[in-house]
């Protein structure tokens, strides 16, 4: 018998799973070859080791844990044992589904809701259509100025958009031409229905502003006939 | 002298089948004693496969709560084919090896900072005999470190096999069973294994100055 097939079967004969004239073949051979002797010895030696080795006790936090998880297990293993039963568990386990999942929900949900009702509440009054009042200034707005009053310009043949700049007060202070040529007989005209014209000031938020005001010179010629 | 042995070892097999079968329809009756029964009989041994295989006790326990719930859930699945230990220890082996995978994927870039007292024992908790002499007990903490040290350095295909062969003592037959390969293969896996084991061992002891304590008379 040949040293290899010895330490082939060496394993198992160490485990006394070589019986017969094999395991006499073997035990002829480790009489007469030293190295396969030492080979068995080694393995005995290791098998030993690994026998003897420690069997660490199972922590008390697993067992715990697990005695923890067995009642788990057996109740629901219990609770699935019937129809009815199971139908009650997969109910209660939708219904505390359900809990889990709104449940994290239900105060920012409820704070929202009360919010927008309590916002929803002080818009209402400013809601509705309110009274027209006669002469009444809007607050909330810009009112543009407006000509009151200006004497009647003597207009030459020119015909012009002019933008005056109204200050505050009333006053015009200045004017632009916007479109148009305009003389300089006009320019006197201009000066002078500026000096005499009122108008009522432009407002911001109630309160009296500059502004400016478009003003159309156009000559109209009406031919009398007859 | 065999035969006889033979027919004790396949009369225990017939009573511990029995009362695997007894135990399994307990189980399924939600018996509270039976899911104990159950635990007293097996948290230890599959703790300590996990263990050797993982060679990590966070690991394991958690394969053992792996390996537990699975046996809780498929109970109802257990059909008798094999014997009650050998289901439950290939679930252990196929959780160890799925931890081990989930490992090597996710924890190894993994830095720990919690800490472990209160898992952590002392070596002295663990040894079998507390009664043995000082010097005993350090020759055993050598050896018991060095082969463990060489077991995780080995191959996890053979590695299972060996633990489960000298560790958790289960025959080849069982083992087969377990890992659901062909006796050949298991045969194949535990000399492979015990040769990579004494290798490991080899390359260690010659690392280190050998020592021999044996005892010899005074000249």
């Amino acid at each position: 018998m040949s040293c290899q097939t010895v330490l082939n079967s060496l394993s198992e004969f160490l485990d006394h799973r070589v019986s017969g004239d094999e395991r006499t073949r073997v035990t002829a051979h480790l009489a007469e070859c030293r190295e396969c002797a030492a080979h068995l010895r080694d393995l005995s030696e290791l098998r030993n080791g690994l026998k003897n080795m420690p069997q660490p006790a199972v922590p008390e936090r697993l067992r715990t844990q697990l005695q923890v998880l067995a009642s788990h297990e057996r109740a629901r293993w219990n609770a699935t044992k019937t129809l009815p039963l199971a139908l009650r568990t997969w109910a209660v386990d939708i219904k505390l589904a359900a809990d889990n999942l709104m449940r994290p929900l239900a105060v920012p949900l409820a704070g929202g809701l009360v919010s927008a009702l309590l916002l929803f509440a002080l818009l209402v009054p400013t809601l509705g259509s309110r009274p027209s009042v006669l002469n009444d200034v809007p607050t909330g707005f810009y009112t543009a100025a407006t000509l009151v009053e200006a004497a009647p310009p003597d207009i030459s043949n020119d015909e012009a958009i002019v933008e005056l700049h109204v200050d505050s007060k009333g006053q015009a202070t200045d004017y632009s031409v916007q479109r148009g040529q305009v003389s300089p007989a006009m320019q006197a005209d201009l000066t002078q229905m500026m000096f005499f014209a009122r108008f009522t000031p432009a407002t911001w938020f109630g309160q009296p502003t500059n502004g400016k005001v478009l003003v159309s010179f156009r000559r109209i010629n009406y031919v009398v006939r007859g | 002298m065999a035969t006889s042995i033979l027919e004790l070892n396949a009369q225990k097999t017939a009573v511990t089948d029995s009362e695997d079968l007894a135990l399994v329809r307990a189980l399924r009756e939600g018996s509270e004693r039976a899911y104990e029964t159950l635990l007293l009989r097996f948290q230890q041994p599959v703790y300590n496969l996990a263990l050797r295989l993982l060679n990590d006790p966070s690991d394991a326990s958690d394969v053992v709560q792996e390996v537990f719930l699975k046996v809780f859930r498929n109970v109802g699945h257990f059909r008798g084919q094999s014997s009650l230990k050998t289901w439950i220890f290939r679930i252990a082996i196929n959780e160890a090896h799925n931890q081990r995978r989930w490992f090597f994927r996710h924890r190894h870039r993994e830095v720990g900072i919690e800490d472990e007292q209160d898992d952590a024992r002392s070596r002295a908790d663990t040894l079998a005999d507390a009664a043995q002499s000082p010097f005993d007990y350090v020759l055993d903490l050598e050896n018991q470190a060095v082969i463990e040290a060489a077991l995780t350095r080995i191959n996890p295909t053979f590695r299972a096999a060996v633990v489960l062969r000298d560790i958790t003592d289960l025959s080849y037959e069982e083992i087969a069973d377990v890992l659901q390969v062909s006796l050949g293969t298991v045969k194949s896996r535990i000399l492979r294994g015990r040769e990579a084991l004494r290798h490991e061992l080899g390359k260690k002891l010659q690392s280190q100055p050998l020592m021999h304590w044996l005892p010899k008379t005074a000249e």
